[in-house]
């Protein structure tokens, strides 16, 4: 409107109370992983140092890794190091955690990436025909949906890796990492294999990549891509029903025309913000998937350290987690704001 | 006023429409003629199929609705429900719609400018851009909204319920179409602003030479507005009549009943309002004969059997030549005292 100054205000306040619940949340977070993980029995040391290790080296140990000061100091000390990258060393893995995961988050970024696309894009198509046609394709679309979404991950991938994978039809490779094992890794940029084989005119690492993912990924994407799927016909239905569609109509737009304009138009910006946690929790839920197609990103390390008890790779990952979600979100809701007329803070 | 000196090809002509949700028809046979630039209103109760009758013409029944029977022509071709292609090219062209709530009727996405827009390029591809932002501004303009330049470019929610209707109003005669069909167009505006927006019809109207078919509940705003009044009651029109005589010279005993339920301002406090017994009929288990006569004080035992008759109330008088004839169907509706 005519009041730059004051829609700018406006738009600061908001943007500072956005920060402020974020830091909140991440506080919150960060004081659950802290104390469920100290809250389980077994002592770290003693699992460094082995059964047999003297009281003196079992407490050695514990100074060194600070576990003999008192909690709160002990979670300063944890927040301080989260900020500041250092992670802390990773005793079952024999590095720092920062470079472990580091290592290996690229390949379970690409994973979700794709994952993401193929939800997203299976679940706009599927759906819009689905509420356009209408009949028996719309019930199709939501007994598949409602299965996908009751179906375990690694069932599906298991299935998956049978009938098309190596050892069933040969269409896609098997449970064989994230690429041929002839072809060397393209020169890394971003670190997805996909990516940089574009950017460094790699047709066939690309290629390659590409093949080695789709199982994995499509495994990944069922149960977000049905969610996804159930959300968009609902939300469609709903817009269709609306008045503005039959004045639409009445201007002689064709009907598919209207649905796609309008109706669905209208139906995406609602589930713009679900589709950020989407993305978040395929980021960090592909450990079942993972360890089914022996992809090595850090789901598998996360549970290596769940199961000896790895402090410092459990606590990064929670911490990371949460960060990941809170920063999804934060991205869809700015997103929403911007390209819903309703939200966008006038600057006009 | 129509002021062509020979009957002219009407702008739209109705024969026997009938329209049916299901087995259940909610259309029973409308007759309906308007001349280009006439105002025929079109009232009755919620129920009596005067919007069901406004979405057939344009052919956007709701799902389950379809029309059985009858004729359609706007502007001497004849309408094919049917092709799905034909119908779009007609609406928003031919004939156009003003729908019942402002608040509702507009994408709340998309700005007001390409909303209309919409309108324009649908049926003239081949404008410019410059022409669209053009005809918009001016469009807007017409109708009555200040800094049209800085409206079309707002969203619906930076508009007043009155302006969305003005812009509505806007969408619907951009390809200046021969009938424009306005459906409850002010019921959902506050009392002042209904004034300014059927002053901006009736100014249109007058300038655009386009035929209106109002469709309302509201008897008191047809007979200021409309040249001519169709009374509809159970999916029949019961009453055409002029509107300059419908207030004192109605003749079917609906019509009658349907005025003297309106409030008269100045009407001693306390005094009640006169309504009419019952309610209308189911239209799954419409009585026979005559579907009003269970509720009509004038009603006698014949009225229960077969379709009343069409009964000519009064010839046009030579002044309103081709304009007004005044019909109701009802077998006693000469002996009705009127007035």
């Amino acid at each position: 409107m005519s009041r730059p100054t004051s829609s700018t205000s406006a738009a600061l306040k908001r943007g500072a109370g956005a920060l402020l619940g974020v830091l909140a949340t991440l506080l919150l977070a960060s004081v659950v992983s802290f104390v469920v993980l100290r809250a389980v029995p077994g002592d770290p040391a003693r699992l460094i140092v082995g059964p047999l290790a003297t009281p003196d080296v079992l407490a050695g140990v514990r100074t060194q890794l600070g576990l003999d000061d008192p909690l709160w100091l002990q979670y300063l000390h944890y927040l301080r190091d989260f900020a500041t990258l250092q992670w802390g060393y990773s005793y079952s893995n024999g590095a720092d955690v920062t470079a472990v995961i580091a290592a290996r988050l690229p390949a379970t970024l690409e994973l979700a990436l794709w994952a993401f696309l193929f939800a997203v894009v299976g679940a706009v198509v599927v759906a819009t025909l689905a509420s356009y046609r209408g009949g028996a394709l719309a019930g199709v679309a939501k007994v598949v949906s409602l299965v996908g979404l009751g179906t375990p991950q690694f069932w599906v991938a298991l299935v998956l890796v049978l009938v098309l994978g190596s050892s069933g039809l040969g269409v896609l490779p098997g449970p064989s990492g994230r690429l041929t094992s002839f072809l060397e890794p393209p020169p890394h940029v971003t670190g997805l294999y996909t990516v940089d084989g574009l950017l460094a005119g790699q047709p066939i690492v690309f290629s390659d990549a590409l093949a080695h993912l789709a199982l994995p990924a499509i495994s990944l994407a069922l149960i977000p891509g049905a969610f996804l799927t159930r959300l968009l016909t609902a939300n469609q239905a709903d817009v269709a029903r609306a008045p503005f569609v039959t004045v639409v109509r009445s201007k002689g737009v064709s009907r598919w025309a209207a649905h796609r304009r309008h109706v669905l138009h209208n139906a995406l910006l609602p589930s713009l913000a679900s589709a950020g946690l989407v993305l978040a929790s395929l980021i960090t839920g592909s450990v079942l998937v993972e360890s089914v197609f022996n992809w090595p990103g850090i789901g598998q390390v996360l549970v290596q350290g769940v199961q000896r008890q790895d402090f410092a790779v459990v606590q990064a990952f929670v911490l990371l987690s949460a960060v990941l979600y809170v920063a999804a979100n934060t991205a869809a809701d700015a997103v929403v704001a911007l390209v819903d007329p309703r939200l966008r803070v006038s600057t006009r | 006023m129509s002021a062509a000196p020979s009957p002219a090809l009407p702008a739209l002509s109705v024969e026997g429409l009938r329209v049916a949700y299901g087995d259940v028809e909610v259309v029973r046979g409308v007759d309906l003629v308007v001349r280009p630039g006439e105002k025929v209103g079109v009232v009755g109760e919620s129920g009596c199929g005067k919007s069901t009758v406004a979405l057939a013409l344009m052919g956007l029944l709701a799902t389950g609705g379809s029309v059985t029977g009858g004729a359609v022509t706007v502007s001497g071709s004849r309408v094919d429900y049917h092709d799905e292609r034909a119908l779009d090219r007609m609406r928003g062209s031919q004939l156009s719609l003003v729908f019942q709530d402002p608040l509702t009727s507009l994408d709340p996405v998309k700005s007001i400018g390409s909303q209309i827009a919409e309108a324009l390029r649908r049926h003239s591809p081949r404008m410019s851009r410059a022409a669209v932002r053009a005809r918009c501004a001016e469009l807007l303009t017409a109708v009555g909204v200040p800094e049209p330049e800085r409206r079309l470019r707002q969203y619906p929610h930076e508009f007043s319920g009155g302006m969305r209707q003005r812009a509505l109003i806007a969408v619907a005669v951009a390809n200046d179409p021969a009938v424009l069909i306005a459906d409850e167009p002010t019921t959902a505006l506050d009392v002042t602003t209904q004034a300014q927006v059927v002053d901006l019809l009736d100014s249109l109207v007058d300038g655009l030479g386009v035929a209106v078919v109002l469709v309302t509940h509201d008897i008191g705003l047809v007979s200021e507005f409309c040249d001519r009044v169709l009374v509809m009651y159970a999916g029949r029109v019961v009453e055409e009549v002029p509107s300059d005589v419908l207030f004192g010279g109605a003749a079917h005993p609906y019509t009658r009943a349907l005025l003297e339920s309106l409030p008269v301002p100045g009407r001693p406090r306390g005094e009640d309002l006169a309504w009419i017994p019952g309610a209308p009929p189911p239209l799954s288990a419409l009585p026979p004969g005559c579907s009003f006569a269970p509720r009509c004080a004038w009603a006698q035992p014949e009225c229960s059997v077969g379709t009343p008759p069409r009964v000519v109330v009064s010839e046009p008088s030579v002044a309103a030549l081709g304009t007004a004839l005044h019909t109701a169907e009802c077998r006693r509706a000469l002996e009705v005292p009127r007035g």
